[in-house]
């Protein structure tokens, strides 16, 4: 991770997503509260960004009644019409989901006209949606239902919707329609504005204007002719895949505007180079000319090379159209690609600017953004780039073919700025291509067969990408996107990297293995780039191999983190040659002259570029592999009816591609039945129909049967005989003999793992999932089995045969398995006996102190009873039975206690001397308990869940005492000379938890005395954890206001700036996010000072971002930074066997951290009197090297440096009390002894469920008072 | 009882039925059979995914459902049934994975192996496919001392 933020007065680095510092937001833009805007009833406006279609506006109720019938809707369906009602949800995805498929599957089969969704609130119509509901919405579209103020909702957003469509023009009643086939709803008719009856038959494309509308039409775009059966097969592909082929009104508009507005011969600000003779090399066929070269002698270094590089300047047009707000922008940053098809493509930009105005095509003038470099003959960089903003006119447009022809002799070229250029870009090229082959990078597979369309629009095949000329090309261009990753981070300035990560080496040790299967050799020491390059076409197997070998590469994504391009062998890449078919590398083009001209880089569209990235190369590669299937059946189709040789190239449960060479073609087939891996990785069977063997890398007989081309679907069918799927029958009821010690192993693992085993053992315990036995021997100590529904009792005598398994935790893959036993025969029951006495932790001593000794010490107990001797609690008890006490014969030393008696935490020392239970609803669960509770009898089986060792109760404990609930009242209040900041970690807290915010609003009044600013972390959205496109989380903020001021406390308004739908993590669907609370009748704020901290940072992605925001009390102005940092998610536990030990999140959390001390340490230069605090979830202690490193040059740890040893936690982690939202400022507060700081107990010391953290408070004193 | 997912038995109990009225919307039907899984009431939760089985048995989501759940009861025959069938309708991150787990945990190293591998090689999730190959060196390491 970069360190972020730099010296005492440099620039703050800024990333992807953040707002420019210069460019303040609109006044109240920030401040959501007071600037929603509102019907003239009061009542908010629909998401801007969303369209919502609403039937049968239901009469206004309230939040509360909208939010209980959103809650149980599902309940409620099938009461109400169990034969009508489909529903849509999955078990996670309440009230989302593919709607368009299930309405159209649904509603068609069961021969219904509509589906009904009913909401239990009755004061809440039914939402009744149709099949053509489906219609106007993009497959893939994650559609919602929504409840709100007006009724029930169906909710799309723009990204969802289908703008073109293709079909044939029929008559519709007096007009004409386009008629077209839709890939979620019926046959469409759309209304053809202004057609004429000339077009009746004819196959259209055309532009929907309002998708979504119930009166929407279709304008006419363009008209396929008679041998256009290819190209309007492949748009309708596209369109129905998202793909957007046409354009808005104001898109025509803003297009005649600018190109009004465009004079070529006065580009104010450009140097001009148009007398250097730029050409432009791409396919025949190419008119968006992306790229223009010229290339001359260095005037620097003899026998070096220039290379100029222009660059279409795409950014300059967008000026002209209107920038961010236009629709030309709008549109290419939305669809963000082209979709290229064979002889068909889908231009981001229209093409009178991607082909004409835009284009470095020859002769016309034309504004770029030139990349200057200087090559050596040995092909490396000399020196540092430029940047130049020029006017060129290329000279030529020429092609790939001519210039390959030119260098291998077999065409003459007389034309001397063809032939000086071909020559330069051989030298130039050629030398670049050496370096890089040089420096490990991976090359690119043969020439992939791809397909054209030719002048009788046939579907014609080709190779693309063969030619020597096209690699040393790229090379000019990969080195030119180089060049600008390493100036962009040099400079500290954010880009849309595209980043390879590095190979995993164990990933690689895989691959070898499965490569040496096939018998192919792949040294250790051979990386997968020189082993690509070692390939050879003509061996055995090749294609295999090498699908095995790329495949131990990650994928190349687009990412605001600068990490290396390990497949090009490049520190940084960040693509900036091709902005007119990839819209993000014009942003980066911005970036560049931002950094280069001393602004600083605007990032405000980042997260929105970065999603838009991602749903286009899942759009383009669903329009890829459509694509791939026609290729392969028209090259198939010469061959139907006859067998052919094959070689497997690839193999999954589902199928397997493979490689016909008579056809030069490879095709994946899927294979029907229930099919498994063999053991060795390479053999795949299957018993729909019958059985067949398919190995990888083997080369068979298989015939291929009908090819429809056009429809991409051949038939193909493996004539190789195989074996049956084994299958395996119920279990064996017999096994061989072994004692519970025998089977139990270490208690992890045991050596008869996976064998079936008869044994005998007296029944100490019975749950719901089985029951326990152990020896009759206590040191072997017991097992579970798990059996349902066995007639066995505690102290049963019984005698079975069952499975040996190692159970793994599915929620944290490095805790340790537990040997348990599986698939048990019914207990023969043949006696009775005594239980041994359980293991007594009195007499045996509480664990060691090192980890692997406590690890050993409940190792050994597993499965066996033990009496835990009287204790107390040291944590509370939670709703899932958990709770951890401290022996009162084990001792701890008394600075490891806290003024409640619960366990601190000690940095870098973890506490063993402690036992976790389980209640189980078998063993009766008690009243909840807090910590400081009393219990004896404590009896149960060890057994290992969650990571963590515990004692499964097999009867109620004798509870002794329990204190009172805690929820203790802060000291701290404000007047006149004193402000007050809590902090309140709210829980996921959502209008659906209306009795649990009550309680968290009275808290807030009757524990933390009202305080001025609140600043709130985990606010979910309005629809809590649906996933849906909600966002917005003013009826949580509105409905927390309402409930304070309803528990007696004064009137808050509040601060929230939404998140991304879900890019901040947290409960998915909730949107969690940082947000304040504050009183207006003692503080202000101002707008302009909202933001979010971390907006495309990598440290941040994934995570929520801080929320930054300035107060004013009296003169006094004071900052604060509400952090809620990346979880501990993915942390090793204390006992795992992996090492090193893994601390979840940490390396997010300490760039977090850095980027938090940068905006402290700014302000506290900058503006010394303003303090800053830093407050909110940190994930970490107090004295973390995380916030070691926050505080490391001056800031003060508050919470180290004002709270008492006794009463430093805010956290009750099983059965630990530690601090996980520390407390910073900047220096001057806390030198000047102007701050005061309490947490108030009461989450992590009792068993109250309103937050799962204690809140904290500070009382700052003015400085004029001080 | 564990589900039936043997095709021969699922084909004797659609006859058995033959005529009787069954749910047909298998949304339901899972998300009904997930409730009573996290209740506990895990009879239910079978009766449900039985429905969902013969209501719609070209559905990759309710097999790997019934894989999970009958891996959670210990009916890990039944369990790799459901989850290689699913895996044969859909390549599924994580079905895959938790077939891998579920060889590994009896023992079945060759096949943990096999799936893992695959799925360090081919799946689509970074972060699964790292687990997977870590899962997969386990089973390597694990076998070799069996």
């Amino acid at each position: 991770m970069r360190r972020v933020g730099g010296n005492e007065g440099s620039r703050e680095r800024q990333q992807i997503g953040q707002a420019p510092a210069a460019k303040a937001p609109a006044p109240g833009s920030a401040a959501r509260a007071e600037a929603t805007p509102a019907l003239p009833n009061g009542k908010p406006l629909p998401s801007s960004a969303s369209d919502v279609r609403q039937r049968n506006a239901a009469p206004k109720t309230g939040a509360d009644g909208v939010a209980a019938g959103v809650q149980s809707i599902a309940s409620t369906l099938k009461e109400v019409t169990p034969a009508l009602m489909p529903m849509m949800t999955t078990p996670r995805r309440d009230l989302q989901g593919e709607i368009t498929g299930h309405l159209r599957r649904v509603v068609g089969r069961k021969n219904q006209i509509e589906a009904t969704f009913y909401p239990d609130d009755r004061r809440i119509k039914p939402l009744v949606l149709h099949p053509q509901d489906a219609q106007g919405i993009a497959e893939g579209g994650r559609i919602a239902i929504q409840a709100s103020e007006g009724g029930l909702q169906l909710v799309t957003s723009d990204t969802e919707k289908v703008y073109s469509i293709v079909g044939r023009v029929e008559r519709d009643g007096t007009g004409l329609a386009v008629v077209a086939r839709d890939a979620n709803a019926p046959l469409q008719r759309v209304p053809l504005k202004g057609g004429q009856d000339s077009l009746l038959g004819k196959m259209v494309l055309a532009h929907i204007e309002e998708p979504l509308s119930q009166g929407r039409t279709a304008e006419l775009a363009s008209v396929f002719g008679e041998k256009d059966a290819w190209r309007v097969k492949l748009s309708e592909i596209a369109v129905q895949r998202g793909v957007e082929a046409t354009f808005s009104k104001k898109y025509s508009a803003e297009l005649e505007q600018l190109k009004a507005a465009f004079n070529p011969d006065k580009i104010d600000g450009y140097v001009d180079l148009t007398d250097k003779p730029f050409i432009t090399i791409d396919n025949p066929y190419s008119m968006d000319l992306d790229q223009a070269m010229c290339i001359e002698d260095s005037k620097t270094t003899p026998g070096a090379s220039d290379v100029y590089y222009a660059i279409a300047d795409l950014s300059y047009f967008f000026k002209l159209s209107g920038g961010d707000a236009g629709a030309i922008d709008e549109r290419a940053r939305r669809l963000q690609t082209t979709t290229y098809m064979p002889g068909v493509d889908m231009p981001v930009l229209h093409r009178l600017l991607s082909e004409d105005l835009i284009s470095l095509g020859p002769d016309v003038k034309r504004p770029s953004i030139i990349i200057k470099y200087t090559v050596g003959a040995d092909g490396k960089v000399i020196g540092k780039p430029e940047f130049l903003d020029a006017v060129i006119k290329s000279q030529r447009k020429t092609n790939y073919g001519l210039a390959q022809d030119f260098i291998d002799g077999k065409a003459k070229v007389e034309d001397p700025v063809l032939v000086n250029a071909f020559n330069r870009l051989k030298k130039v090229g050629g030398a670049l291509l050496d370096q890089a082959k040089a420096r490990g990078m991976i090359t690119a597979p043969e020439g992939e067969r791809w397909a054209n369309i030719d002048e009788n629009g046939e579907l014609v095949l080709e190779r693309r990408g063969q030619r020597w000329i096209e690699e040393a090309n790229a090379q000019i261009s990969i080195t030119a996107n180089s060049l600008v990753g390493e100036f962009l981070v040099e400079h500290n300035a954010p880009a849309y990297h595209r980043v390879h990560k590095a190979p995993d080496e164990a990933r690689i040790a895989l691959a070898r293995e499965a490569v040496r299967t096939l018998g192919v050799d792949w040294p250790d020491k051979v990386t997968p780039a020189e082993m690509l390059a070692k390939l050879d076409k003509s061996m055995p197997k090749y294609r295999a191999v090498r699908n095995l070998v790329l495949r131990s590469q990650p994928r190349a994504i687009v990412s605001a983190d600068p990490t290396s391009h390990e497949g090009l062998k490049l520190a940084h890449y960040v693509q900036v040659t091709a902005p007119m078919r990839r819209e993000r590398d014009a942003r980066n083009h911005a970036f560049v002259r931002q950094v280069r001209d001393g602004q600083t880089p605007d990032t405000s569209r980042g997260a929105e570029v970065l999603e838009f990235a991602a749903i286009a190369q899942e759009r383009d590669s669903r329009v890829e592999r459509e694509i791939r299937d026609i290729i392969s059946a028209k090259a198939l189709e010469g061959f139907s009816g006859k067998v052919l040789k094959g070689e497997i190239t690839f193999l999954s449960p589902r199928g397997f591609e493979v490689y016909f060479p008579d056809a030069d073609i490879a095709r994946f087939v899927e294979l029907p039945g229930r099919n498994r891996l063999e053991a060795n990785g390479t053999v795949l069977r299957s018993d729909g129909g019958n059985p067949i063997t398919i190995t990888l890398g083997e080369t068979m007989d298989l015939r291929v049967g009908t090819v429809n081309a056009m429809a991409g679907r051949v038939e193909v069918v493996p004539l190789t005989e195989g074996k049956p799927v084994e299958r395996k029958g119920k279990p064996q009821k017999t096994g061989a003999a072994q004692t519970i010690g025998q089977i139990r192993g270490d208690g992890f693992t045991s050596p008869l793992v996976g064998k079936r085993v008869t044994t005998e053992g007296v029944v100490s315990g019975v749950n719901a999932v089985g029951f326990y036995v152990e020896s009759a021997n206590p040191e072997e100590g017991g097992l579970l089995v798990r059996t349902r529904g066995a007639r066995v009792a505690v102290g049963d005598q019984v005698r079975f045969t069952a499975t040996v398994r190692e159970t793994h935790d599915a929620n944290n893959e490095f805790a340790r398995s537990l040997v348990e036993l599986v698939e048990a025969t019914a207990p023969e029951r043949i006696g009775e006996a005594q239980l041994s006495p359980p293991v007594d932790l009195e007499k045996l001593g509480p664990p060691p102190a090192d980890a692997a000794g406590a690890t050993d010490y409940w190792r050994k107990l597993l499965g066996r009873r033990i009496a835990v001797p009287k204790g107390k609690a040291v944590s509370p008890s939670n709703r899932f039975g958990d709770l951890v006490v401290l022996p009162d014969s084990w001792k701890l030393p008394a600075d490891r206690f806290s003024r409640f008696g619960g366990i601190l935490h000690k940095e870098g020392v973890e506490n063993f001397t402690k036992v976790s239970l389980k209640f189980r609803e078998q063993a009766g669960r008690p009243a909840p308990l807090s910590v400081g509770a009393t219990l004896s009898a404590i009896a149960g089986i060890v057994g290992y869940r969650s990571g963590d060792f515990q004692i499964e109760l097999t009867a109620p404990p004798t509870i002794d005492s329990n204190p009172p609930l805690t929820s203790e009242v802060t000291r701290l209040t404000g007047d006149a000379d004193h402000y007050t900041i809590a902090s309140v970690n709210m829980l996921n807290i959502n209008p659906l938890e209306q009795e649990r915010a009550k309680r968290l609003a009275k808290r807030i009044v009757d524990s933390l005395k009202s305080p001025d600013v609140i600043s709130v972390q985990e606010i979910q959205d309005n629809d809590g954890p649906k996933q849906s496109d909600v966002v917005k989380a003013d009826q949580t903020f509105e409905m927390m206001a309402r409930l304070i001021k309803e528990a007696g406390g004064p009137e808050y308004s509040y601060i929230d700036v939404p998140p991304q739908n879900g890019k901040d993590g947290g409960e998915p669907g909730g949107n969690i996010r940082c947000g304040f609370f504050y009183r207006k009748d003692r503080v202000s704020h101002d707008p302009t000072s909202v933001k979010r901290l971390g907006e495309g940072e990598a440290a941040f992605m994934d995570s929520r971002k801080s929320l930054v925001a300035r107060f004013k009390f009296g003169n006094d102005v004071f900052e604060i930074i509400n952090d809620h940092w990346a979880s501990r998610r993915g942390t090793t536990p204390w006992n795992s066997a992996h090492t090193p030990p893994i601390i979840g999140g940490e390396e997010k959390r300490n760039g977090q951290a850095l980027t938090v001390r940068g905006r402290m340490e700014q302000v506290q230069k900058a503006e010394p009197n303003v303090d800053v605090f830093k407050v909110g979830d940190s994930n970490t202690t107090e004295q973390s090297p995380t916030i070691k490193e926050l505080t490391k040059n001056g800031l003060a740890n508050l919470t180290l440096e004002l709270i008492p040893r006794e009463d430093r936690f805010d956290y009750n982690y099983r059965g630990t009390q530690q601090v996980l939202c520390p407390i910073v400022s900047t220096a001057a507060v806390f030198k000047e002894g102007r701050v005061e700081m309490q947490y108030i107990h009461a989450n992590s010391v009792s068993p109250l469920d309103d937050s799962d953290h204690d809140h904290s408070i500070m009382r700052i004193k003015t400085r004029k008072a001080a | 009882m564990a589900i039936v997912v043997d095709p021969e038995g699922l084909t004797a109990l659609r006859a058995a039925r033959a005529g009787a009225i069954v749910p047909d919307d298998v949304h339901d039907l899972l998300r009904d059979a997930e409730r009573a899984k996290r209740s506990g009431d895990f009879e239910e939760a079978e009766r449900l995914l039985q429905e969902a089985l013969l209501t719609d048995p070209s559905r990759a989501a309710v097999w790997s459902t019934v894989g999970a759940l009958e891996d959670q009861l210990g009916e890990v025959s039944v369990a790799r049934e459901a989850y290689r069938a699913a895996l044969s309708l859909e390549d599924d991150d994580k079905t895959a994975l938790a077939l891998a787990r579920l060889h590994s945990s009896i023992g079945e190293w060759d096949d943990a192996i096999a799936v893992a591998t695959h799925l360090s090689l081919n799946g689509r999730d970074e972060t699964t496919r790292a687990m997977a190959t870590r899962l997969a060196h386990e089973a390597k390491a694990r076998k070799a001392t069996s």
